[in-house]
């Protein structure tokens, strides 16, 4: 039972910092360099998840993946299932609910790195794309460190949005939070205990390693 | 390098730059701080584009920043930060447009081969300096914009680093646009002046006019002489037909050359009065005599060059001075700066 729900919550976390690191790259790249009026709206969109309930989301996007209309329709014909409690279903669900928490550490490192040094790569006849890719990636991956951390760690950390759109069922949606919410349920503290102490040590051990290596990356760069 | 940049930022001082600088130009960027010369600079080389903005090169009109024919080096020097110093000019070099440059030459003489194998984010703030123009160098651009890209250099390293510009802009032909708190440089390495003012500019004819105008600095004389060879352990030049000797440079060849003199090094005596630790004495012919912030300015004229002196007015009254008058001015050999050799396309 811990097993399957310890491989479930690090497929998850795992997955949904991949995909997330990928979607967020180019917007955040967009978002640290564009002078356009849409930056608030779309800054304050990517952010929602930070102040709303996550069973708001978790009610919005079940509708979303309903097999009556649009992506749960596509979804449920495509694969004979429903989005909603499917692993891929978490994994959408846990992109929306982590995305600011991904998005913002690298939002901040392209930022960071200000004006001047696209502009000397530029000048000295780089494009767009191989400063990018010489100058600007490389000189971000503290904050792609962090950002993959961060994502894990909150996947690995979210109840409201997965019991709303996975429910609970074993092996196949109860992630480790929902099992130690069940297990409090069943008034089985024992093995809470055990689960809860186990997710409080990991938790700051991440932490602890991404603190560190932080240190380690900012002494680094020399910023 | 034809430019045409008009921008009116609403509440704030309208940009108006219009002007042409030819091929090869060596032009000296003048102006107090805020002036508007790195607004320029950065129109030129096509990083700032607000506004109605024409800037016309060899590589078309409006290029963007990376096809255009200009490399700018911004006023502080930026390193890629995970980059040692050969990589970061083994990625200039990816873009260079010019083969055959002699970089390692140019890398000696400003002192950074020892540094080659250094991260560049642990060089001081003057061996950055110097890797971000070599850098620059290496793309062989045909048009170099130093905005204050010798701040933090002086002594023999300035120098070294004129001597690289010089080079870099004599083997490819390249123009020059220089801003610089010091005037040094652009005493080396320039031929024309643009005054930029309020965010506008315009063309000065006389280089070292505009820098003797330029408040904050004492006022010098650039001249043109003809290096000979050296004699009593200096180098002697001839100016008009007299001996002017200059402290033996690190690099000279025989030929056209610039020395400056600040105004207040200049002494001047009548007759066969001579103070003997003045090794320089000309023989010059008083032009004009004004006042200059309570003392007395002298221009004074030699050959077809004018060299100017500052004295007190209890010197001035003393010696009786008058227009027309013949005299001899007399300054230190260590008063004389060496200014390069680039070729002298106007009367200094």
């Amino acid at each position: 039972m811990i097993a399957d729900a310890l491989w479930l919550t690090v497929r998850l976390a795992l997955t949904t910092s991949v995909l997330l690191i990928l979607l967020c790259l180019p917007l955040a790249a967009w978002l640290a360099t564009t002078r356009s009026r849409l930056k608030p709206w779309v800054e304050a969109l990517v952010a929602l998840p930070l102040v709303l309930p996550p069973t708001v989301l978790g009610f919005y996007l079940l509708l979303f993946m309903s097999p009556n209309q649009g992506v749960g329709r596509w979804w449920f014909e495509q694969f004979d299932q429903t989005l909603a409690f499917s692993f891929w279903g978490l994994v959408l669900g846990s992109m929306v609910y982590s995305l600011p928490f991904v998005l913002q550490p690298l939002q901040r490192t392209l930022e960071a790195q200000g004006r001047g040094l696209s502009e000397t790569a530029y000048t000295l006849g780089a494009n767009r794309w191989q400063t990018f890719l010489s100058i600007r990636l490389p000189l971000a991956i503290p904050g792609f460190v962090a950002a993959f951390v961060l994502g894990v760690a909150h996947t690995v950390g979210e109840f409201g949005v997965v019991l709303m759109i996975g429910g609970n069922i074993p092996g196949q949606t109860q992630v480790l939070s929902i099992l130690l919410f069940d297990q409090v349920e069943s008034l089985n503290y024992a093995l809470a205990h055990r689960l809860s102490a186990g997710l409080v040590v990991t938790s700051l051990l991440v932490l602890v390693g991404l603190y560190r290596w932080n240190r380690h990356a900012t002494v680094r760069v020399g910023t | 390098m034809k430019f045409f940049i008009h921008h009116q930022p609403s509440g704030l001082t309208s940009v108006r730059f219009e002007g042409e600088f030819e091929a090869g130009a060596r032009v000296a960027l003048l102006g107090h701080s805020g002036a508007g010369k790195t607004t320029l600079m950065r129109y030129l080389s096509g990083l700032e584009r607000r506004g109605s903005v024409r800037i016309e090169t060899g590589a078309g009109k409006n290029p963007v920043p990376w096809r255009s024919d200009v490399v700018y080096l911004h006023q502080s020097p930026i390193m890629f930060a995970h980059h040692r110093v050969e990589q970061t000019m083994a990625f200039a070099q990816r873009f260079a447009r010019q083969e055959q440059l002699p970089i390692r030459r140019w890398a000696d003489m400003l002192e950074l081969t020892e540094l080659w194998s250094r991260p560049c984010t642990e060089l001081s703030g003057g061996q950055q300096q110097r890797v971000a123009l070599l850098r620059g160098l290496m793309t062989g651009k045909p048009w170099l914009l130093l905005d204050e890209a010798f701040s933090a250099l002086d002594g023999a390293r300035l120098l070294r680093a004129c001597d690289v510009v010089e080079d870099f802009c004599r083997l490819t032909g390249a123009g020059l646009i220089l801003a610089s708190h010091q005037d040094r440089p652009q005493r080396i390495l320039c031929n024309e002046a643009y005054v930029v003012n309020h965010l506008s500019g315009q063309h000065e004819p006389n280089l070292f006019t505009a820098l003797n105008r330029r408040a904050g600095e004492p006022r010098k004389t650039t001249l043109k002489v003809e290096a000979e060879h050296t004699e009593h352990g200096f180098l002697r030049t001839d100016c008009g037909g007299v001996p002017l000797y200059v402290a033996v440079p690190e690099r000279w060849r025989e030929g056209s050359a610039r020395v400056s003199i600040a105004a207040g090094d200049v002494s001047i005596a009548i007759g066969a009065e001579h103070q003997t630790s003045m090794v320089n004495r000309l023989p010059v012919n008083v032009q004009q005599i004004s006042d200059w912030e309570g003392r007395v300015l002298l221009s004074l004229s030699i050959g077809s060059q004018t060299l100017e002196a500052i004295i007190s007015k209890f010197s001035a009254e003393r010696l009786a001075l008058q227009v027309h008058q013949p005299v001899f001015a007399e300054f230190k050999v260590g008063a004389v700066e060496w200014n390069g050799q680039i070729e002298c396309t106007e009367s200094v």
